[in-house]
């Protein structure tokens, strides 16, 4: 900006300004100029930058920095094209509030009204975020489905995406009966198939029909990448990642396109994932970057080691599943985590790590002391991401190593129930997503959504962690509770840092984008328990308003 | 709908070669690859760091492999594996054959198992490689050991490798305990990856019928088979699903696969049996058939566990349930080696 001084100043007047930065918390005005922050503080501050437009859409609102999800995927915008089946209320892109369902027939009954909707005879039914967790034994099965309709294929992919339900039609189309002699095939008490589905040869067909619908590899579509923005923005955030990403030709011009649109609502942070995109190393990731942009900041490299707590395929330490599931899946043979993490590292560049279960975790961190013996770096910031099951001896060498840990608190809420039942038993399930831990060992932290696997919303999220409770109530581990001002810390500072973006976004402060979540109560101050339920008005993006439609 | 159009076309075999890191999948591959004629192979090879290498190492021999880094199997929602394994089928003009070279620590039945459902793809064999100089080390290792042993239960036929490095009385130590593990009794002995083609290719099988077994294979140890072979059961009467099921099962330690055309006492239609892994596969066959049944059996049979196997068939067909008149030695079945019965 060779002008910057005669760029125009504008004045956000707020009601109350959450700034997150601990030297002023609080402020009541925002001098913003070229996207940036200029000022911020009472009416007499601001002035010292000369004449403003003073801004008052703000007037009974309480800013707070842009929230920051540090583990999301640009998949949460492509689900979209199907119909919501969840059991909790979700807003779709739109805004619309999709209502949660809470009993199997109300999940047909939409489905019913979906169907009712198609005009195209041929094309499939696709449905998502179904979870039977919550109906107990209850089951959807074909013959539900086929009240739906017995001619069009459907199919109805779990919030987990590891399993799904198909109808008759499907099931023919897929060539799936009495006599299919594979796993993952539901059967029923006469050995026929319940429709469903889970493993990767019984799902093969299903993705056969439905092609790239619901696929991981989204920013080949800018309408999902549209969708992604406006959820987010929804949800009080302005900058997001897409934590696996091909980082195709294609997608990377889609993900520029849009990004620079001036309408568009959100900064993306896609990661790097050697393990979907073999060729080119820590090289492509480095010329990435020479291209970055305010809103598209290429830099992080994932890698997933281990699978789901709730699939059984995460590692477990000893005692291993509670319901004696054999242990889980590797994707990257433990002994070449060194060889393949290293080159990344070396090249300057930050790992995140996909850790879910505590053997997992442990290897990693091994892997990473001897990577760090070998070379050391400063301010490295590579972050295991999920942590859900560190016990505090992990969690003590992962503050050793200089690591971050952006913890999956919402598996708290959605699966705690499950994993104090069925996978982790009490002790394991009282101490998961050990957040309060980290903070007092010092850890960089965040929490995040993992959208689509949850929704993407932090409030919610920090929710979670303050509060750990399930979807039944019950309270997993009252001492791993964070004070609500470090869970906001969290979703806004903390997510920014293990981006390396803390001194571009996660709280008010000069020189830092101007982007901010606009609530109409402050999140600092209410009952820790309404956390999940404040409204979000919209959000700010550098300087520019992005009114959110009414939920 | 993009599922209609793969119904009629013929399924590509699929061979799935698993084993844990070092265990000499690649130089096995290269050998099949090296020996495979004008068979046209693809070779889909998903697995993870020295993965170059391996590719390179691959594509000296053929043009179509595919890059794979390991993606998550289990959860492949527009998985690479999927977009890959939907566009090799939907080629005009598809292979003769896909070899998929599984993970070093995934278990290649997840992937084998769409041969056994997909109308694409049928499978052959899981073809597990395990390195005998250190696959004791490897099963007691803690956080691997499980998956190697998965590995070698999932196989529908093992090749012990690097056996130069350990002597014959420790070879035959492994032997007893893979087979603690295995399902299949199919363990051949290999040097630098000199597989016998026969696990792959039905035609090699096809030619060697009336061998008997496999002199030429190197074969020494005598835990390890020299009944390698394929023979044919032949019926004019019906079978009896559950019984035929029962049948094919009884064998899966011997067998390495399975196929036929046949009928069925509770179907007009003609189907197509296939069974690989100790799996069954009976779909309705849609082209030109005659009335009698065929079934063609590989794996290792001595010339006693053929007849026996020749007689559970012959007891699995309707004739035999209701007690009709088939007297045990006429032509209702024919072993392809007629002189072999005792």
């Amino acid at each position: 900006m060779n002008h910057a001084a005669q760029s125009p100043v504008q004045v956000l007047v707020a009601k109350k300004i959450l700034t997150m930065n601990p030297a002023q918390l609080y402020a009541t005005h925002v001098a913003i100029r070229d996207g940036r922050i200029l000022s911020v503080g009472n009416g007499d501050d601001v002035k010292q930058w000369g004449n403003a437009e003073i801004v008052d859409t703000f007037r009974d609102k309480v800013l707070m920095p842009g929230l920051v999800e540090g583990h999301c995927h640009l998949m949460e915008g492509a689900m979209w094209d199907a119909v919501y089946v969840g059991y909790h209320d979700r807003r779709g892109p739109d805004g619309v509030r999709c209502p949660g369902l809470q009993t199997l027939d109300a999940v047909i009954e939409r489905l019913r009204a979906a169907h009712d909707e198609m005009t195209d005879e041929q094309a499939p039914l696709l449905a998502w975020g179904f979870d039977p967790i919550f109906f107990g034994t209850k089951r959807l099965s074909v013959k539900e489905l086929d009240t739906v309709c017995a001619q069009r294929p459907i199919v109805i992919l779990h919030a987990s995406v590891h399993l799904m339900n198909v109808n008759s039609p499907m099931l023919t189309l897929a060539g799936i009966d009495s006599e299919t002699d594979i796993d993952g095939i539901g059967k029923d008490a006469h050995g026929e198939p319940t429709g469903e589905l889970q493993e990767f040869a019984a799902m093969f067909p299903v993705y056969r029909l439905i092609g790239g619908g619901l696929s991981i590899a989204a920013s080949e579509k800018k309408q999902a990448i549209w969708n992604f923005g406006r959820v987010a923005q929804l949800a009080g955030v302005t900058t997001a990642t897409d934590l696996v990403n091909d980082f195709s030709e294609r997608g990377n011009q889609n993900l520029r396109d849009v990004t620079n649109d001036p309408a568009y609502p959100l900064r993306i942070v896609p990661a790097f994932a050697p393990q979907r995109s073999p060729e080119g190393g820590p090289q492509r990731v480095l010329s990435a970057i020479g291209d970055n942009t305010d809103k598209l900041r290429f830099g992080p490299v994932k890698f997933i080691v281990d699978g789901s707590i709730q699939g059984f395929t995460a590692r477990l330490k000893w005692p291993g599943y509670l319901n004696g599931k054999p242990n889980g899946l590797w994707l990257i043979p433990p002994s070449q985590f060194v060889e393949v993490f290293a080159p990344f590292h070396e090249a300057g560049l930050q790992l995140h790590i996909h850790t879910n279960g505590d053997e997992a975790t442990e290897l990693v961190l091994d892997a990473l002391e001897k990577i760090l013996d070998r070379c050391p770096r400063h301010d490295h910031r590579h972050t295991l991401q999920h942590c859900q099951m560190a016990d505090a001896s992990q969690l003590a060498r992962a503050a050793k190593l200089g690591l971050c840990i952006n913890f999956f608190s919402n598996h708290l809420y959605y699966w705690g129930d499950a994993h104090y039942e069925q996978t982790m038993g009490a002790d394991r399930a009282n101490r998961m997503n050990a957040a309060e831990s980290a903070r007092r060992l010092g850890i960089p932290f965040a929490f995040h959504s993992d959208a689509p696997i949850t929704p993407l919303n932090p409030l919610f999220t920090a929710w979670c962690a303050s509060q750990r409770e399930t979807s039944s109530g019950r309270v997993l581990g009252a001492s791993e509770r964070v004070p609500v001002a470090d869970a906001l810390r969290a979703i806004t500072l903390g997510a920014a840092y293990t981006l390396k973006m803390d001194h571009l976004v996660g709280s008010i402060e000069v020189g830092k984008f101007a982007d901010f979540a606009v609530l109409e109560e402050d999140p600092s101050e209410v009952a820790p328990v309404r956390l999940k339920d404040l409204e979000v008005w919209g959000t700010v993006l550098g300087g520019r308003v992005f009114q959110g439609p009414a939920g | 709908m993009t599922a209609s159009g793969t119904g009629t076309r013929t399924p590509i075999p699929l061979i799935v070669v698993g084993g844990y890191l070092g265990a000499g999948k690649t130089t096995l591959l290269n050998h099949v690859l090296a020996n495979a004629g004008r068979r046209r192979i693809t070779v889909l090879v998903n697995d993870f760091g020295a993965i170059n290498i391996d590719a390179a190492l691959i594509r000296e021999r053929t043009d179509d492999v595919i890059n794979l880094e390991n993606g998550c199997v289990c959860c492949s929602i527009g998985g690479r594996l999927v977009d890959t394994l939907l566009s090799i089928s939907n080629r005009p003009d598809p292979p003769d054959f896909l070899v998929i070279e599984a993970s070093g620590v995934s278990d290649p039945v997840r992937i084998a198992q769409i041969g056994l459902l997909d109308r694409s793809y049928r499978l052959y064999g899981i073809i597990v490689a395990v390195d005998v100089s250190c696959i004791t080390q490897t099963l007691l290792d803690p956080y691997v050991g499980d998956i190697a042993r998965q590995q070698i239960a999932g196989a529908t036929a093992i090749l012990l490798t690097k056996t130069d490095l350990v002597d014959e009385c420790r070879k035959t130590e492994i032997v007893a305990e893979l087979a603690m593990s295995a399902h299949t009794g199919i363990m051949l002995e290999t040097t630098c990856g000199a597989v016998p083609l026969e696990l792959f290719f039905d035609d090699n099988v096809t030619g060697r019928v009336r061998a008997g077994g496999l002199s030429s294979l190197n074969i020494r140890s005598p835990n390890l088979p020299i009944d390698f072979c394929s023979f044919v059961f032949r019926t004019e009467a019906r079978f009896d699903r559950t019984k035929l099921k029962d049948a094919l099962r009884n064998v899966s330690g011997q067998l390495l696969r399975a196929k036929g055309l046949i009928q069925l006492d509770d179907a007009t239609a003609t189907h197509e049996l296939h069974v690989a892994g100790g799996r069954i596969l009976i779909t309705p066959f849609f082209g030109e058939a005659g009335t009698e049944s065929t079934i063609v059996l590989i794996g290792v049979f001595n010339d006693e566990a053929k007849q026996v196997t020749l007689e559970a068939l012959t007891a699995a067909t309707s004739a035999a349930c209701h007690g009709q008149s088939v007297p045990p030695n006429d032509t209702a079945h024919q072993a392809s080696k007629p002189g072999a019965r005792k």
